[in-house]
């Protein structure tokens, strides 16, 4: 079961309240959680198609709010990365990348044009 | 003060580690307040209004963020995330993050158009409420001010010292850099 106000916060990656990342880092225990997190981040990175300055700076902002949540030890970065490269858009995944810290060939997957398509990845 | 003083206490000045677009380069946010006495006074009494249950107020500040920033001169400054429309030039309104509403007309002014002719900056974030603690907390989210290396808990800590110097009293809520 996962606790309301942890569901409620997957609607709000765009924009957590301090509240949102507490109830996050609780509910990652649940792998089902896990598995409604992965797709919620997925969905909101591949929704950005023409990035402005704030969207990228929030792509940073979520991958430590995530990290503070453990996120990134439950999902590899690189893997996740690999897994979405080519379905966001081409700022996007710098800005994704380069937060996480990965080498510069994760860099250069993405696409330019609004993404099409069905995610590929598996929550882990 | 002398710039070492400040370094110390914010950390040091630096360009943003992201992107600046070009909408932000060339607009400031038409409602970017300095942090002094008269405006961390207004400010603390829309926060602790908020914070007393005033959900009119609160419900802004739940859709739409409130940024800050510090710039190399040591000052605070404070404004609501706008949505310019990129075409007329003109205000559009408080920012829209969220993919589904937005209009392809809009872009948003983030922390480095807070910052006036050098977009560097010393430390920034958002500034939130926590709905369980009913308390206001200062962040360092933010892309290209908040996560570079160095920039550790005690400048937030003192970002939150100057704030409450002028009024503002928020708790420090500290992302580490990955």
């Amino acid at each position: 079961m996962i606790a309301p106000e942890a569901s409620e916060a997957l609607h709000r990656l765009h924009y957590l309240r301090p509240e949102d990342e507490d109830s996050i880092a609780e509910a990652m225990v649940s792998r089902k959680f896990r598995r409604a997190l992965t797709d919620a981040v997925v969905n909101y990175l591949v929704s950005i198609a023409s990035p402005d300055g704030v969207d990228l700076d929030r792509v940073s902002v979520l991958v430590h709010q995530l990290n503070a949540a453990q996120f990134w030890n439950y999902y590899p970065p690189a893997e996740f990365v690999t897994a979405i490269g080519s379905q966001i858009h081409s700022e996007m995944l710098f800005a994704l990348s380069s937060a996480l810290k990965l080498p510069a060939q994760y860099r250069v997957l993405g696409i330019t044009s609004d993404p099409s398509g069905q995610p590929q990845y598996s929550a882990a | 003060m002398p710039d070492v003083s400040l370094d110390d206490l914010y950390g040091p000045s630096r360009p943003p580690a992201g992107e600046v677009k070009l909408l932000e380069s060339r607009v400031r946010p038409a409602y970017l307040r300095r942090l002094d006495g008269e405006s961390g006074a207004q400010l603390w009494s829309v926060l602790q209004a908020v914070a007393q249950g005033l959900e009119t107020a609160r419900v802004v500040f739940d859709l739409y963020p409130l940024l800050w920033v510090i710039d190399a001169n040591g000052d605070a400054w404070f404004a609501m995330e706008e949505c310019w429309d990129v075409q007329t030039g003109r205000l559009a309104g408080l920012s829209q993050r969220d993919p589904g509403l937005r209009d392809p007309r809009w872009e948003k002014t983030g922390h480095p158009a807070m910052l006036m002719d050098d977009p560097s900056a010393r430390i920034g974030g958002e500034i939130a409420f926590h709905g369980r603690h009913r308390a206001w907390m200062i962040t360092n989210a933010s892309g290209r001010y908040g996560y570079r290396p160095g920039t550790a808990l005690r400048h937030l800590e003192a970002a939150a010292a100057l704030f409450a110097l002028h009024g503002p009293r928020l708790r420090p809520k500290f992302a580490a850099m990955l």
